[in-house]
């Protein structure tokens, strides 16, 4: 077994698909890191110009445009807020007092809100990674790399080499789970290091970003939760990848999945059945969008019992349909 | 242990079609193999399950004495190049070697450059795999095969698609193989007379049935030359054969006999057999090679 995670690690660092889409991941993350910090400097100004200005009441009434983006923001997060306030003893966001967002639920595309505090300033950098993740961006980037290494030997004709000399074919598909694993948390570590390095950059002119130390424990745990979810997300794709023994199913259903169009699906289902049963609470990326620092007890259970359920489910059927077919 | 692999009513059913059917197959150690039939036979598929890459419908498989699910604790014995060889592109010639070392758990310094050596790739081992030539990619896919030094090598089509110095490279290899290392090999090809020169023994196989297994020997009598004589009246004229010394003969179904020793005393023959009174109605020398016999036992030229 550890034989073979060597021979897939060794294989990964020698894929040009997972090495492009690992650059283009911390590249993104460098410019999503300088725009944000730039966006953020930009919004601290205008809100004190505002002020000094004599505009009432801060952010709110700072300008018609603001006051609609408020609001919108406002609409969205509603339910979300409502949950945390439940849980004020653990919500470190609560206490720390930020507009930490929440992910849109209910509409198709990739959203991600920028922690910001009242005064448009945006300091710890635990939230914005956390609420990145959740945002699906790092699963877009992730997917796309699994995907590309998962098939990459079989496509090659490699498998071949190999699946008849190992004892049991299913440590194959272990190695290449484990492999992908790794991947994933190489993906998100790095992604995090990369933009907060980007983000020291942007703000060298104008102030500095604080990592957020304190909101350590909190962080730690959503990046578990988050990293289990987007295993689980990814387990899924690999069984359509597998089972249709096509890359381009995989790719594709991973990113309309990303982008939210189960949520049609479950909307259909609504519709059909006459029913108030909402499927898309139970879809992985709906669990990703909800799970970020402040997020609801209930919600972190809810998301946890999701993510372990679908990474067993995914996987055991995987292994199944791998240990038992033929190998082309 | 008289046998490396032995096959007893193997099967391989795909929906309706039946791609192996009851083939049973013996390969002694040391010995080469010639595997052939014509295209979708069943070859590939009979060699795939072999090497564990496509699961049995039906029969057994005996591997080095194991039988059942113990065959897959012996599996590791055995080496493959299966179609193409499954080479990354990306990825030099050492590197591709290394892999496979890995997933076997070999670690020994140089031992991937000690493989690309023995297939003649020493000095491409540093270039991309995507930029060799077809031979040197089947060359590499037979050190792929060599990796963890096999006890049995199977080696589907591995002279496909070379020129005929690469076709020379890769059996003197093979040879080599089996003279140096006492390595059993399975090799199939389309190339029947490149196969007749290196193979102890031979299976034809023909729409998923083994039509037939026999000893080079045995098939280079079937396939020598031999006198045919079609005459009125096949008693009078094989007494009149024998009387002339012949033993090694055959009277066929359709009435012909065909005399596979001393060719060059047709002359005689005929005289013999125009004084016994005998109509000859045709007396000649047939030269009979490989490709007319894989052809009878297949039923004709269609889809070979």
């Amino acid at each position: 077994m550890f034989n073979l995670i060597r021979m897939n690690l060794f294989r990964m660092i020698h894929t040009k698909g997972v090495i492009v889409v690992f650059i283009l991941l911390m590249g993104f993350s460098v410019i999503s890191g300088c725009i944000s910090a730039y966006d953020s400097i930009e919004m601290a100004k205008e809100i004190k110009e505002q002020r000094e200005a004599g505009e009432e009441e801060g952010v709110r009434e700072l300008s018609k445009q603001k006051e609609e983006e408020i609001k919108q923001k406002a609409a969205m997060e509603e339910a979300a807020k409502k949950e945390a306030e439940d849980n004020k003893e653990d919500n470190a966001a609560y206490e720390a007092g930020y507009e930490f967002g929440e992910q849109v639920s209910g509409s198709v595309g990739i959203y991600v809100n920028t922690p910001v505090d009242s005064n448009g300033n945006l300091k710890d950098y635990v939230f914005v990674y956390c609420s990145e993740l959740s945002g699906g961006f790092l699963l877009l980037f992730i997917l796309i790399g699994a995907v590309l290494f998962f098939r990459g030997d079989e496509k090659d004709g490699f498998l071949k080499n190999i699946a008849g000399q190992t004892k049991y074919r299913h440590n194959i598909f272990f190695a290449r789970l484990i492999a992908v694993g790794i991947y994933t948390f190489a993906c998100m570590v790095c992604y995090m290091f990369v933009e907060y390095f980007a983000f020291k950059i942007g703000f060298i002119m104008d102030g500095s970003i604080n990592f957020g130390i304190k909101y350590l424990p909190e962080a730690i745990k959503i990046f578990a939760l988050q990293y289990l979810l987007h295993m689980a997300f990814i387990s899924g794709l690999l069984l359509i990848t597998e089972v249709s023994r096509s890359t381009a199913a995989g790719l594709t259903i991973g990113l309309l999945g990303v982008m939210g169009f189960g949520m049609l699906f479950a909307r259909i289902i609504q519709k059909v059945f006459h029913t108030d049963f909402d499927l898309n609470k139970y879809y992985i990326n709906t669990n990703i969008s909800h799970v970020n620092m402040g997020a609801a007890h209930n919600t972190i259970i809810s998301a946890l019992g999701i993510g372990i359920v679908f990474f067993i489910l995914y996987n055991v059927l995987n292994v199944l349909w791998f240990s038992r077919r033929d190998i082309i | 242990m008289e046998y490396v692999l032995s096959t007893k009513n193997l099967c391989k059913q795909y929906s309706k079609h039946l791609a192996v059917d009851n083939v049973s197959l013996h390969i002694k150690r040391g010995e080469i193999y010639g595997f052939i039939g014509r295209n979708g036979a069943g070859k590939t598929t009979f060699m795939k399950m072999v090497c564990g890459l496509a699961m049995p419908t039906g029969g057994e498989i005996e591997l080095f004495d194991a039988k059942g699910s113990d065959v897959n604790m012996h599996r590791a014995r055995v080496g493959n190049l299966i179609e193409a060889p499954g080479i990354f592109p990306n990825m030099n010639g050492i590197n591709n070697i290394k892999c496979k070392c890995y997933a076997l758990g070999i670690y020994k310094k140089g031992y991937a450059e000690h493989l690309l050596e023995t297939v003649g790739l020493k000095d491409a081992s540093r270039k991309k795999v995507k930029k060799y030539s077809l031979g040197m990619k089947q060359r590499l896919g037979i050190a792929m095969a060599l990796v963890g030094g096999p006890d049995l090598l199977i080696l589907d089509e591995p002279i496909n698609g070379l020129d005929p110095q690469g076709i020379a490279e890769v059996r003197d290899m093979i040879l080599k193989l089996r003279s140096e290392r006492n390595m059993t090999i399975m090799i199939s090809s389309h190339i029947l007379e490149e196969l007749y020169k290196i193979a102890d023994t031979f299976g034809i196989i023909n729409n998923g049935k083994l039509v037939q297994e026999l000893s080079r020997e045995e098939l280079s009598a079937k396939c020598s030359d031999y006198i045919e004589i079609i005459v009125n009246d096949s008693a009078r004229a094989c007494t009149n054969i024998e009387k002339l010394g012949f033993s090694d003969y055959k009277v066929m179904e359709d009435g012909s006999i065909h005399i596979y020793k001393e060719l060059d005393r047709l002359g005689e023959i005929n005289r013999e057999l125009v004084i016994s009174g005998c109509i000859v109605n045709s007396i000649k020398v047939v030269q009979e090679n490989l490709e007319n016999y894989f052809l009878q036992l297949t039923g004709g030229v269609q889809g070979v």
